[in-house]
Protein backbone atom coordinates (compact mmCIF):
# COMPACT_ATOMS: atom_id res chain seq x y z
CA UNK A 1 0.00 0.00 0.00
CA UNK A 2 1.32 3.43 -0.94
CA UNK A 3 1.96 5.52 2.14
CA UNK A 4 1.43 9.24 2.13
CA UNK A 5 3.78 12.05 3.07
CA UNK A 6 3.39 15.21 5.10
CA UNK A 7 5.37 18.46 4.88
CA UNK A 8 5.34 20.60 8.01
CA UNK A 9 6.76 24.12 7.70
CA UNK A 10 7.85 26.09 10.74
CA UNK A 11 9.73 29.31 11.32
CA UNK A 12 13.45 29.03 10.68
CA UNK A 13 15.13 26.82 13.30
CA UNK A 14 12.15 27.12 15.61
CA UNK A 15 12.73 23.66 17.05
CA UNK A 16 15.84 21.81 18.14
CA UNK A 17 16.26 18.47 16.35
CA UNK A 18 15.69 16.39 19.51
CA UNK A 19 12.52 18.37 20.19
CA UNK A 20 11.17 17.59 16.71
CA UNK A 21 12.02 13.94 17.19
CA UNK A 22 10.36 13.73 20.63
CA UNK A 23 7.16 15.29 19.33
CA UNK A 24 7.03 12.93 16.37
CA UNK A 25 7.87 9.87 18.44
CA UNK A 26 5.20 10.69 21.04
CA UNK A 27 2.63 11.00 18.28
CA UNK A 28 3.45 7.51 16.94
CA UNK A 29 4.63 5.41 19.85
CA UNK A 30 4.15 2.14 18.02
CA UNK A 31 5.67 3.01 14.64
CA UNK A 32 8.53 4.92 16.29
CA UNK A 33 8.81 2.81 19.44
CA UNK A 34 12.04 2.67 21.44
CA UNK A 35 12.80 -0.89 20.31
CA UNK A 36 12.36 -0.17 16.61
CA UNK A 37 15.62 -0.06 14.69
CA UNK A 38 16.21 2.80 12.28
CA UNK A 39 19.09 4.55 10.58
CA UNK A 40 20.04 7.98 11.87
CA UNK A 41 22.15 9.49 9.13
CA UNK A 42 24.45 6.66 8.12
CA UNK A 43 24.27 4.78 11.42
CA UNK A 44 21.86 2.06 12.42
CA UNK A 45 20.46 2.49 15.91
CA UNK A 46 17.52 1.68 18.17
CA UNK A 47 15.11 4.59 18.26
CA UNK A 48 15.51 4.74 22.06
CA UNK A 49 18.90 6.31 21.49
CA UNK A 50 17.86 8.91 18.90
CA UNK A 51 16.94 11.67 21.35
CA UNK A 52 20.31 11.53 23.11
CA UNK A 53 22.18 11.34 19.84
CA UNK A 54 20.36 14.42 18.54
CA UNK A 55 20.89 16.32 21.79
CA UNK A 56 24.63 15.78 21.61
CA UNK A 57 24.98 16.26 17.86
CA UNK A 58 26.52 19.48 16.61
CA UNK A 59 24.24 19.64 13.57
CA UNK A 60 20.84 21.27 13.75
CA UNK A 61 19.24 18.91 11.26
CA UNK A 62 18.82 15.18 10.80
CA UNK A 63 17.58 12.41 8.54
CA UNK A 64 16.15 9.19 9.92
CA UNK A 65 15.13 6.14 7.91
CA UNK A 66 12.61 3.91 9.65
CA UNK A 67 9.84 1.45 8.80
CA UNK A 68 10.19 1.93 5.05
CA UNK A 69 9.96 5.71 5.26
CA UNK A 70 12.02 8.70 6.26
CA UNK A 71 11.87 11.67 8.55
CA UNK A 72 13.91 14.64 7.42
CA UNK A 73 14.33 17.80 9.45
CA UNK A 74 16.24 20.66 7.87
CA UNK A 75 16.37 24.40 7.40
CA UNK A 76 16.09 26.60 4.38
CA UNK A 77 18.01 29.64 5.50
CA UNK A 78 17.59 31.65 2.31
CA UNK A 79 13.82 31.25 2.53
CA UNK A 80 13.56 31.70 6.31
CA UNK A 81 11.76 28.51 7.18
CA UNK A 82 12.37 24.94 8.31
CA UNK A 83 10.93 21.70 7.01
CA UNK A 84 9.81 18.58 8.85
CA UNK A 85 9.32 16.05 6.07
CA UNK A 86 7.55 12.85 7.01
CA UNK A 87 8.07 10.72 3.95
CA UNK A 88 6.09 7.56 3.15
CA UNK A 89 5.08 7.01 6.77
CA UNK A 90 1.55 8.45 6.80
CA UNK A 91 -1.13 5.74 6.68
CA UNK A 92 -4.14 7.88 5.75
CA UNK A 93 -5.76 11.29 6.23
CA UNK A 94 -6.60 10.61 9.88
CA UNK A 95 -3.01 9.62 10.55
CA UNK A 96 -1.82 12.85 8.91
CA UNK A 97 -3.60 14.72 11.73
CA UNK A 98 -1.50 12.85 14.28
CA UNK A 99 1.75 13.84 12.57
CA UNK A 100 0.82 17.51 12.31
CA UNK A 101 -0.88 18.04 15.69
CA UNK A 102 2.32 18.18 17.79
CA UNK A 103 3.44 21.24 15.86
CA UNK A 104 0.33 23.19 14.90
CA UNK A 105 -0.25 24.56 18.41
CA UNK A 106 3.16 26.27 18.39
CA UNK A 107 3.28 29.94 17.46
CA UNK A 108 6.19 29.07 15.10
CA UNK A 109 3.97 26.75 13.08
CA UNK A 110 3.45 28.01 9.54
CA UNK A 111 1.67 25.37 7.45
CA UNK A 112 1.39 21.67 6.69
CA UNK A 113 -0.20 19.51 4.03
CA UNK A 114 -0.57 15.85 3.18
CA UNK A 115 0.15 14.45 -0.27
CA UNK A 116 0.73 11.41 -2.40
CA UNK A 117 4.53 11.36 -2.85
CA UNK A 118 4.62 9.83 -6.31
CA UNK A 119 2.21 12.37 -7.77
CA UNK A 120 4.08 15.29 -6.26
CA UNK A 121 7.46 13.90 -7.36
CA UNK A 122 6.40 13.92 -11.02
CA UNK A 123 4.71 17.30 -10.72
CA UNK A 124 8.02 18.76 -9.56
CA UNK A 125 10.65 16.70 -11.40
CA UNK A 126 12.71 19.08 -13.56
CA UNK A 127 15.80 17.09 -14.43
CA UNK A 128 15.33 14.73 -17.43
CA UNK A 129 17.66 12.41 -15.51
CA UNK A 130 14.75 11.57 -13.17
CA UNK A 131 12.67 10.49 -16.16
CA UNK A 132 15.59 8.57 -17.60
CA UNK A 133 16.13 6.72 -14.31
CA UNK A 134 12.45 5.75 -14.17
CA UNK A 135 12.33 4.77 -17.86
CA UNK A 136 9.72 7.47 -18.57
CA UNK A 137 9.64 9.75 -21.57
CA UNK A 138 9.72 13.52 -21.16
CA UNK A 139 9.02 14.14 -24.85
CA UNK A 140 6.35 16.77 -25.31
CA UNK A 141 6.82 18.33 -21.88
CA UNK A 142 7.60 22.05 -21.81
CA UNK A 143 11.31 22.73 -21.40
CA UNK A 144 13.33 25.71 -20.21
CA UNK A 145 16.85 26.60 -19.16
CA UNK A 146 17.68 26.12 -15.49
CA UNK A 147 19.07 29.66 -15.62
CA UNK A 148 22.49 28.75 -14.25
CA UNK A 149 25.80 29.78 -15.83
CA UNK A 150 28.32 27.39 -17.42
CA UNK A 151 29.16 24.65 -16.45
CA UNK A 152 25.84 24.19 -14.65
CA UNK A 153 23.35 25.26 -17.29
CA UNK A 154 20.91 22.57 -18.37
CA UNK A 155 17.67 22.29 -20.22
CA UNK A 156 15.10 21.15 -17.70
CA UNK A 157 11.40 20.43 -17.62
CA UNK A 158 9.31 23.51 -16.95
CA UNK A 159 7.04 22.68 -14.00
CA UNK A 160 5.94 26.25 -13.41
CA UNK A 161 2.38 25.62 -14.60
CA UNK A 162 1.87 22.26 -12.91
CA UNK A 163 -1.04 22.25 -10.45
CA UNK A 164 1.02 20.24 -7.93
CA UNK A 165 4.15 22.40 -8.08
CA UNK A 166 6.03 23.30 -4.92
CA UNK A 167 7.79 26.67 -4.77
CA UNK A 168 9.90 28.02 -1.92
CA UNK A 169 8.88 31.45 -0.67
CA UNK A 170 10.24 33.65 2.08
CA UNK A 171 8.74 32.26 5.30
CA UNK A 172 6.50 29.63 3.70
CA UNK A 173 6.07 27.25 0.77
CA UNK A 174 3.73 27.76 -2.15
CA UNK A 175 2.08 24.35 -2.40
CA UNK A 176 -1.41 22.92 -2.11
CA UNK A 177 -2.87 19.77 -0.59
CA UNK A 178 -6.37 18.33 -0.39
CA UNK A 179 -6.02 18.82 3.36
CA UNK A 180 -3.90 21.66 4.70
CA UNK A 181 -3.16 23.06 8.13
CA UNK A 182 -2.53 26.80 8.22
CA UNK A 183 -1.06 28.77 11.13
CA UNK A 184 -1.55 32.46 11.76
CA UNK A 185 2.03 33.07 10.59
CA UNK A 186 1.07 31.67 7.19
CA UNK A 187 -2.05 33.83 6.89
CA UNK A 188 -0.04 36.92 7.77
CA UNK A 189 2.67 36.14 5.23
CA UNK A 190 0.29 35.56 2.32
CA UNK A 191 -2.00 38.41 3.38
CA UNK A 192 -5.14 36.36 4.00
CA UNK A 193 -7.74 36.60 6.75
CA UNK A 194 -9.83 33.82 8.28
CA UNK A 195 -12.94 35.69 7.15
CA UNK A 196 -11.77 35.64 3.54
CA UNK A 197 -11.25 31.91 3.69
CA UNK A 198 -14.63 31.39 5.37
CA UNK A 199 -16.33 33.19 2.52
CA UNK A 200 -15.24 30.45 0.11
CA UNK A 201 -18.09 27.96 0.20
CA UNK A 202 -16.12 25.19 -1.54
CA UNK A 203 -13.67 25.00 1.36
CA UNK A 204 -14.34 22.90 4.42
CA UNK A 205 -12.75 24.89 7.24
CA UNK A 206 -12.19 23.77 10.79
CA UNK A 207 -10.68 25.98 13.47
CA UNK A 208 -8.55 23.74 15.66
CA UNK A 209 -8.17 24.20 19.41
CA UNK A 210 -4.53 25.01 18.71
CA UNK A 211 -5.66 28.11 16.81
CA UNK A 212 -4.56 26.74 13.43
CA UNK A 213 -7.00 26.28 10.57
CA UNK A 214 -7.57 22.96 8.88
CA UNK A 215 -8.93 23.30 5.37
CA UNK A 216 -10.17 20.47 3.22
CA UNK A 217 -11.20 20.40 -0.43
CA UNK A 218 -11.29 16.61 -0.92
CA UNK A 219 -11.45 13.55 1.31
CA UNK A 220 -8.41 11.99 -0.36
CA UNK A 221 -5.07 13.36 -1.51
CA UNK A 222 -4.57 14.77 -4.99
CA UNK A 223 -3.40 12.13 -7.42
CA UNK A 224 -3.75 13.79 -10.79
CA UNK A 225 -3.37 17.14 -12.52
CA UNK A 226 -6.49 16.63 -14.60
CA UNK A 227 -10.24 17.28 -14.52
CA UNK A 228 -11.79 18.27 -11.16
CA UNK A 229 -8.55 17.79 -9.25
CA UNK A 230 -6.76 20.22 -11.54
CA UNK A 231 -9.46 22.84 -10.92
CA UNK A 232 -9.30 22.29 -7.17
CA UNK A 233 -5.52 22.60 -7.06
CA UNK A 234 -5.43 25.70 -9.24
CA UNK A 235 -8.33 27.26 -7.34
CA UNK A 236 -6.71 26.61 -3.98
CA UNK A 237 -3.38 27.98 -5.18
CA UNK A 238 -4.85 31.19 -6.51
CA UNK A 239 -6.84 31.66 -3.30
CA UNK A 240 -3.97 31.03 -0.89
CA UNK A 241 -1.14 32.56 -2.89
CA UNK A 242 -2.82 35.22 -4.95
CA UNK A 243 -0.34 37.81 -3.74
CA UNK A 244 2.55 35.89 -5.33
CA UNK A 245 0.90 34.11 -8.24
CA UNK A 246 -0.95 37.12 -9.64
CA UNK B 1 62.65 0.07 33.85
CA UNK B 2 66.11 0.68 32.41
CA UNK B 3 67.74 -0.99 35.34
CA UNK B 4 65.54 -4.03 34.93
CA UNK B 5 66.37 -4.19 31.22
CA UNK B 6 70.08 -4.03 31.93
CA UNK B 7 69.89 -7.01 34.20
CA UNK B 8 67.74 -9.09 31.93
CA UNK B 9 69.34 -12.55 31.54
CA UNK B 10 70.98 -13.01 28.16
CA UNK B 11 69.41 -15.43 25.78
CA UNK B 12 71.46 -18.56 25.26
CA UNK B 13 71.19 -17.82 21.50
CA UNK B 14 73.84 -15.17 21.97
CA UNK B 15 76.23 -17.50 23.66
CA UNK B 16 79.16 -18.98 21.73
CA UNK B 17 77.02 -21.82 20.37
CA UNK B 18 74.28 -19.39 19.18
CA UNK B 19 76.79 -17.23 17.37
CA UNK B 20 78.22 -20.29 15.65
CA UNK B 21 74.77 -21.37 14.47
CA UNK B 22 73.95 -17.93 13.09
CA UNK B 23 77.26 -17.80 11.22
CA UNK B 24 76.63 -21.24 9.75
CA UNK B 25 73.14 -20.26 8.63
CA UNK B 26 74.42 -17.12 6.95
CA UNK B 27 77.14 -19.01 5.08
CA UNK B 28 75.14 -22.05 3.92
CA UNK B 29 71.64 -20.69 3.29
CA UNK B 30 70.70 -21.07 -0.43
CA UNK B 31 70.13 -17.35 -0.96
CA UNK B 32 70.00 -14.12 0.97
CA UNK B 33 66.47 -12.92 1.59
CA UNK B 34 64.32 -11.04 4.03
CA UNK B 35 62.27 -13.82 5.45
CA UNK B 36 58.96 -12.03 5.66
CA UNK B 37 58.82 -10.80 2.04
CA UNK B 38 59.75 -12.10 -1.33
CA UNK B 39 61.06 -8.79 -2.64
CA UNK B 40 64.42 -7.38 -1.88
CA UNK B 41 63.91 -3.71 -2.60
CA UNK B 42 61.35 -1.04 -1.92
CA UNK B 43 59.64 -0.08 -5.18
CA UNK B 44 61.32 2.96 -6.62
CA UNK B 45 59.83 5.81 -8.52
CA UNK B 46 59.06 4.78 -12.06
CA UNK B 47 59.80 1.11 -11.61
CA UNK B 48 58.23 -1.93 -10.11
CA UNK B 49 60.56 -3.91 -7.96
CA UNK B 50 61.07 -7.59 -8.54
CA UNK B 51 57.96 -8.96 -6.99
CA UNK B 52 55.80 -11.88 -7.89
CA UNK B 53 52.25 -11.06 -9.03
CA UNK B 54 51.03 -13.03 -6.03
CA UNK B 55 52.93 -10.78 -3.71
CA UNK B 56 51.51 -7.65 -5.26
CA UNK B 57 48.02 -9.08 -5.21
CA UNK B 58 48.23 -9.95 -1.56
CA UNK B 59 49.67 -6.74 -0.31
CA UNK B 60 48.67 -3.96 -2.68
CA UNK B 61 45.63 -3.15 -4.66
CA UNK B 62 47.28 -3.33 -8.10
CA UNK B 63 45.07 -0.51 -9.35
CA UNK B 64 46.41 1.72 -6.61
CA UNK B 65 50.07 1.12 -7.34
CA UNK B 66 51.73 4.17 -8.73
CA UNK B 67 55.04 3.82 -10.52
CA UNK B 68 55.44 7.58 -10.66
CA UNK B 69 55.67 7.86 -6.91
CA UNK B 70 52.03 8.84 -6.31
CA UNK B 71 49.41 6.46 -5.05
CA UNK B 72 47.71 5.84 -8.37
CA UNK B 73 49.12 4.97 -11.74
CA UNK B 74 48.65 7.62 -14.44
CA UNK B 75 46.62 5.33 -16.63
CA UNK B 76 44.03 4.48 -13.98
CA UNK B 77 40.90 6.65 -13.75
CA UNK B 78 40.28 9.18 -11.04
CA UNK B 79 37.49 6.90 -9.77
CA UNK B 80 39.95 4.29 -8.54
CA UNK B 81 41.48 6.76 -6.10
CA UNK B 82 40.44 7.10 -2.49
CA UNK B 83 37.57 9.60 -2.03
CA UNK B 84 39.72 12.41 -0.59
CA UNK B 85 42.33 12.26 -3.33
CA UNK B 86 39.62 11.85 -5.95
CA UNK B 87 37.67 14.88 -4.69
CA UNK B 88 40.76 17.00 -4.58
CA UNK B 89 41.88 15.89 -8.07
CA UNK B 90 38.45 16.53 -9.59
CA UNK B 91 38.23 19.92 -7.93
CA UNK B 92 41.62 21.01 -9.21
CA UNK B 93 40.85 19.71 -12.70
CA UNK B 94 37.53 21.55 -12.81
CA UNK B 95 39.06 24.69 -11.28
CA UNK B 96 41.38 24.79 -14.33
CA UNK B 97 38.66 23.97 -16.85
CA UNK B 98 34.89 24.26 -16.19
CA UNK B 99 35.29 26.71 -13.31
CA UNK B 100 38.24 28.69 -14.63
CA UNK B 101 36.12 31.86 -14.75
CA UNK B 102 34.72 31.35 -11.25
CA UNK B 103 36.27 32.41 -7.98
CA UNK B 104 37.73 29.36 -6.28
CA UNK B 105 36.44 29.82 -2.74
CA UNK B 106 37.63 26.33 -1.88
CA UNK B 107 41.25 27.47 -2.02
CA UNK B 108 40.71 29.83 0.92
CA UNK B 109 41.65 28.79 4.42
CA UNK B 110 44.28 26.34 3.12
CA UNK B 111 41.70 24.54 1.02
CA UNK B 112 39.40 23.94 3.97
CA UNK B 113 36.84 26.66 3.43
CA UNK B 114 33.57 25.13 4.59
CA UNK B 115 30.93 23.85 2.16
CA UNK B 116 31.35 26.19 -0.80
CA UNK B 117 34.00 25.68 -3.52
CA UNK B 118 33.22 28.17 -6.30
CA UNK B 119 31.42 31.49 -6.56
CA UNK B 120 30.28 33.50 -9.50
CA UNK B 121 27.83 36.35 -9.10
CA UNK B 122 24.97 35.13 -7.00
CA UNK B 123 25.84 31.47 -7.43
CA UNK B 124 27.65 29.49 -4.75
CA UNK B 125 28.71 26.00 -5.75
CA UNK B 126 29.64 23.09 -3.57
CA UNK B 127 31.44 20.51 -5.68
CA UNK B 128 31.26 16.87 -4.61
CA UNK B 129 32.29 13.64 -6.26
CA UNK B 130 30.55 10.38 -5.50
CA UNK B 131 30.94 6.82 -6.70
CA UNK B 132 27.31 5.79 -6.82
CA UNK B 133 28.15 2.09 -6.76
CA UNK B 134 28.88 2.48 -3.04
CA UNK B 135 26.28 2.10 -0.31
CA UNK B 136 26.46 5.07 2.04
CA UNK B 137 26.84 7.99 -0.32
CA UNK B 138 23.12 8.83 -0.55
CA UNK B 139 22.76 9.56 3.18
CA UNK B 140 25.97 11.49 3.14
CA UNK B 141 24.82 13.66 0.21
CA UNK B 142 21.44 14.25 1.87
CA UNK B 143 23.30 15.42 4.96
CA UNK B 144 25.44 17.71 2.85
CA UNK B 145 22.36 19.19 1.16
CA UNK B 146 20.76 19.86 4.55
CA UNK B 147 24.04 21.51 5.59
CA UNK B 148 23.96 23.76 2.53
CA UNK B 149 20.31 24.68 3.08
CA UNK B 150 20.93 25.42 6.74
CA UNK B 151 23.98 27.53 6.07
CA UNK B 152 22.45 29.60 3.27
CA UNK B 153 24.37 32.69 2.23
CA UNK B 154 23.92 36.13 0.85
CA UNK B 155 25.91 37.76 -1.92
CA UNK B 156 25.73 41.55 -1.86
CA UNK B 157 22.84 41.36 0.58
CA UNK B 158 20.73 39.07 -1.63
CA UNK B 159 20.10 35.39 -0.94
CA UNK B 160 22.63 33.35 -2.90
CA UNK B 161 21.69 30.52 -5.19
CA UNK B 162 23.00 27.42 -3.41
CA UNK B 163 24.14 24.77 -5.86
CA UNK B 164 25.49 21.28 -5.42
CA UNK B 165 27.55 20.20 -8.44
CA UNK B 166 27.69 16.44 -8.06
CA UNK B 167 30.16 14.58 -10.25
CA UNK B 168 29.66 10.85 -10.49
CA UNK B 169 31.46 8.05 -12.28
CA UNK B 170 30.57 7.35 -15.93
CA UNK B 171 27.19 5.62 -16.04
CA UNK B 172 26.38 6.52 -12.43
CA UNK B 173 24.19 9.61 -12.80
CA UNK B 174 20.77 7.99 -12.74
CA UNK B 175 21.39 6.46 -9.32
CA UNK B 176 21.73 9.98 -7.91
CA UNK B 177 18.70 11.48 -9.66
CA UNK B 178 16.48 11.57 -6.54
CA UNK B 179 18.82 14.13 -5.00
CA UNK B 180 17.34 16.76 -7.30
CA UNK B 181 13.95 16.57 -5.57
CA UNK B 182 15.63 16.39 -2.18
CA UNK B 183 17.73 19.46 -2.91
CA UNK B 184 14.77 21.51 -4.12
CA UNK B 185 13.00 21.02 -0.82
CA UNK B 186 15.99 22.37 1.06
CA UNK B 187 16.65 25.26 -1.32
CA UNK B 188 19.64 23.65 -3.03
CA UNK B 189 19.85 23.27 -6.79
CA UNK B 190 21.46 19.89 -7.49
CA UNK B 191 23.20 19.41 -10.84
CA UNK B 192 24.37 15.86 -11.51
CA UNK B 193 27.02 15.14 -14.14
CA UNK B 194 29.29 12.29 -15.02
CA UNK B 195 33.04 12.86 -14.80
CA UNK B 196 34.98 12.99 -17.00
Amino acid sequence: MMRLSVDIITDFMAFAPHEVWKRLQNSHLELLGDDVVGELGENECRLASVEDKLRSASKRHFGLSVSGGEIQYGHINNYAHSLIWVQNLVRDMADADLWVEPFCSASEFVQAWVYEPDYIRWQNAEDPLVYQAAGKSWQGLPMKSNGLPFPLEQTVIDTSQNPGRRVLRKGYVEAVGAIMWLGSAFLNRVGLSVAELRSESWLDIEELSSGALKIKVMDEVFTTAEADQEKLQNGLRSLLFRSVTA
Amino acid sequence: MNRAAKHKPRSSLFGPLGLFLLLALALFAPQNRVWAFSVSAVPGVGSIAAASPTFVGENYDPFRYDPSGYTVAPNTTVWSKNPLTRGSDIESTLARTDYKDWFNVGQLDKGKFPLVDFQRGNNLVSLKSVDTTGSRWMKSMQDHIRDLGTRGATVGGNPASMILDLRVQPGGAQAASSLGEFGKKFGVNVVIKEFP
